[in-house]
C-alpha cells in the first residue's frame, strides 16, 4: 500500500517537474535563439520575460479549438492524447536524482518506474512516440500538410529508431546491464564511456535529434515547407500537447544521453552529483537549441542515407569490435 | 576534418550568441537621427531680439512642390515685415527640405521630430506658433550637445 502511494507521490512530482520544464524549456529557448540573431527574445511579460510560458499557457486555453469537418473525429482528439503520452512513460524511467541508501538498507530511486530493464523500457516508448504524430497526420482528413507531416515521421522513425538502439547497445556492451544505475556505478569505476565509445557518442547524438523531430531533422514538421507539418490542422490546447511530447522526448533523451555516455551523477567532487547530472541534461538540451540557431533542414532521402548507408553499416563495425576487444580483454579505445 | 562546415556554423553562432543584441526598444529607447535628416520644420527667431526671421518673401511658399506652405504677411510698426500666419500642411509636405533650401534668412529649418503621426487632419496643419515653438526646443537641444562638445 505505501508503495502504491509513493509511486503516485513520485508520479505527480515528476508530471509536475516536466509541466514546469516545459514551460521554461520554450522561454529559455526563444531567449537564446533570440541572442543567436542579435535580438532580445521574451521581455515584456514579467522581468526579463519569466512570465511569458504562463501567458503563453492561459492563452492555449482560451483559444478557439478547430476541428475540420473532413477530419476523422475519434482520432483527431486521440493524436493530440497519445503525442505526449509515449515520451512521458518514457520519462517515467528516467531518474530526476541520484539514488539514495536508507538507513534500513534499501535504495530510494527517484525515477517512477525502476527496474532492470530500463534503457529497453525507455527504447520502447520512444519507439511508440511517433504513433501520435502519424495519427495526427491521418486523422487530418486529406489535409495534405498533415499527411506529408506524417508519412516524413514514418520515414525519419524507421531510420532514427535502429540508430538510437544500435548506438546504445555498445555501451550495453561494456557494462553488461539495462539498469541505468548500473551505467552510472560502471562510469564511476572507469572513464565516461564517451572516451570508450566516442562513434557510438557521434551516432546516439545524431539518432536523438532525429527522435525528437528537432533541426536539422525537423522533417514531419518543416515550417518552410509545410506550415507546421502533421500539426497544420491542430488549434490552441491541442496543439500545445504536441509541444509538450516534444519538449519532454528532448528531456528523455537529453537525460538518457547524459546517464549512459557523460556519466550521469559521476563527476570530480567539488559540485554534487545531482548537480552534475542536472548540468549534463542541461548542455544536451541547449545543444538541442544551439543546431536549431544553426543547421539548415536535411532533406528526409538525406536522413535515411545518414541513417541507414552510414551510420549502420558502421555501428554494426563498431558492435562487433567491441564485442572482439572485450572478449581478448582489450582495453577499448 | 569531420563535420568541418557545420562546426564552423556553430562556432559562428556561439560567438553571436554572446555579442549585444540590435534591437532598439523604440518607444523607451530612441536611434539619433542624422544631423542633417529631414524631419519636422522649425521657424527660427533672431537670439537678442526673440524676433522672427522670416521676412514674408514668399520663396519657400514658391518652391513647395506639394503647395502645403500658406502665408499671410503684415507690416511691422518698423515697416519690416513678418508673416501673420504661417502655416504647413504636413498632410501634404513631402518633406523635400527645399523651403530650408531657399530660405534666404536662414529662417525656416529643420528639426530631428520625428513622431508626426495623429488622428485628426486638421491636427496635421502646424501654425506659426508650432513652429516657433519646435525651433526653440530644438536650438536649445542643439546648445546642449554643443556645450557637451
Amino acid at each position: 500500500m505505501i508503495e502504491v502511494i509513493i509511486g503516485i507521490v513520485k508520479l505527480l512530482v515528476l508530471v509536475a517537474v516536466l509541466s514546469v520544464y516545459v514551460m521554461y524549456a520554450t522561454w529559455y529557448e526563444r531567449k537564446v535563439m533570440g541572442h543567436i540573431q542579435q535580438r532580445i527574445g521574451p521581455k515584456r511579460v514579467g522581468p526579463y520575460g519569466l512570465l511569458q510560458p504562463l501567458a503563453d499557457t492561459i492563452k492555449s486555453f482560451f483559444k478557439e479549438g478547430v476541428v475540420p469537418t473532413r477530419a476523422d473525429k475519434p482520432l483527431f482528439w486521440l493524436a493530440p492524447i497519445l503525442a505526449p503520452t509515449f515520451p512521458f512513460a518514457a520519462a517515467a524511467a528516467i531518474p530526476l536524482f541520484p539514488p539514495i541508501e536508507l538507513s534500513n538498507g534499501t535504495t530510494f530511486y527517484f525515477s517512477v518506474f525502476h527496474s532492470d530493464v530500463d534503457l529497453l523500457y525507455i527504447l520502447a516508448m520512444m519507439g511508440l512516440s511517433g504513433f501520435g504524430v502519424m495519427l495526427a497526420g491521418i486523422a487530418s482528413g486529406g489535409s495534405k500538410y498533415s499527411f506529408i507531416g506524417a508519412q516524413r515521421e514514418i520515414a525519419q522513425v524507421v531510420s532514427y529508431e535502429i540508430i538510437l538502439a544500435l548506438a546504445l547497445l555498445n555501451p550495453i556492451l561494456m557494462v553488461q546491464s539495462l539498469n541505468l544505475t548500473d551505467f552510472v556505478t560502471f562510469q564511476q569505476q572507469h572513464l565516461w564511456l564517451v572516451f570508450y565509445q566516442p562513434f557510438a557518442f557521434v551516432a546516439f547524438v545524431i539518432a536523438m535529434i532525429a527522435s525528437a523531430s528537432r533541426v536539422p531533422f525537423d522533417l514531419p514538421e518543416a515550417e518552410s515547407e509545410l506550415v507546421a507539418g502533421f500539426n497544420t490542422e491542430f488549434s490552441g490546447l491541442k496543439m500545445a500537447m504536441f509541444f509538450f511530447g516534444q519538449y519532454v522526448t528532448i528531456f528523455v533523451v537529453s537525460a538518457l544521453a547524459a546517464i549512459v555516455f557523460l556519466g550521469g551523477w559521476s563527476g570530480p567532487a567539488i559540485l554534487p552529483g545531482f548537480v552534475w547530472y542536472w548540468l549534463k541534461i542541461f548542455l544536451f538540451i541547449f545543444m538541442f537549441t544551439w543546431f536549431w540557431g544553426t543547421f539548415p533542414r536535411y532533406r528526409y532521402d538525406q536522413l535515411m542515407d545518414i541513417a541507414w548507408k552510414k551510420l549502420l553499416p558502421l555501428l554494426v563495425l563498431n558492435i562487433l569490435w567491441t564485442g572482439f576487444a572485450l572478449t581478448v580483454h582489450m582495453p577499448i579505445i | 576534418m569531420l563535420f568541418n562546415d557545420l562546426r564552423k556554423g556553430l562556432s559562428v553562432t556561439l560567438k553571436y550568441l554572446f555579442t549585444h543584441p540590435v534591437t532598439c526598444q523604440y518607444p523607451t529607447q530612441r536611434l539619433n537621427v542624422p544631423e542633417r535628416g529631414r524631419w519636422l520644420h522649425a521657424l527660427n527667431l533672431y537670439e537678442d531680439s526673440q524676433k522672427i526671421k522670416c521676412i514674408d518673401c514668399g520663396l519657400c511658399e514658391e518652391v513647395c512642390p506639394s503647395k502645403c506652405i500658406e502665408i499671410i504677411p503684415k507690416e511691422n510698426e518698423d515697416h519690416t515685415k513678418s508673416p501673420a500666419i504661417y502655416n504647413i500642411d504636413l498632410g501634404r509636405c513631402c518633406f523635400c527640405g527645399l523651403c530650408v533650401e531657399v530660405c534666404p534668412e536662414l529662417a525656416i529649418s529643420m528639426s530631428d521630430k520625428y513622431e508626426l503621426a495623429d488622428y485628426d487632419r486638421e491636427k496635421f496643419i502646424y501654425t506659426k506658433e508650432d513652429l516657433i515653438k519646435v525651433g526653440l526646443e530644438y536650438n536649445k537641444k542643439l546648445q546642449e550637445k554643443e556645450g557637451e562638445l
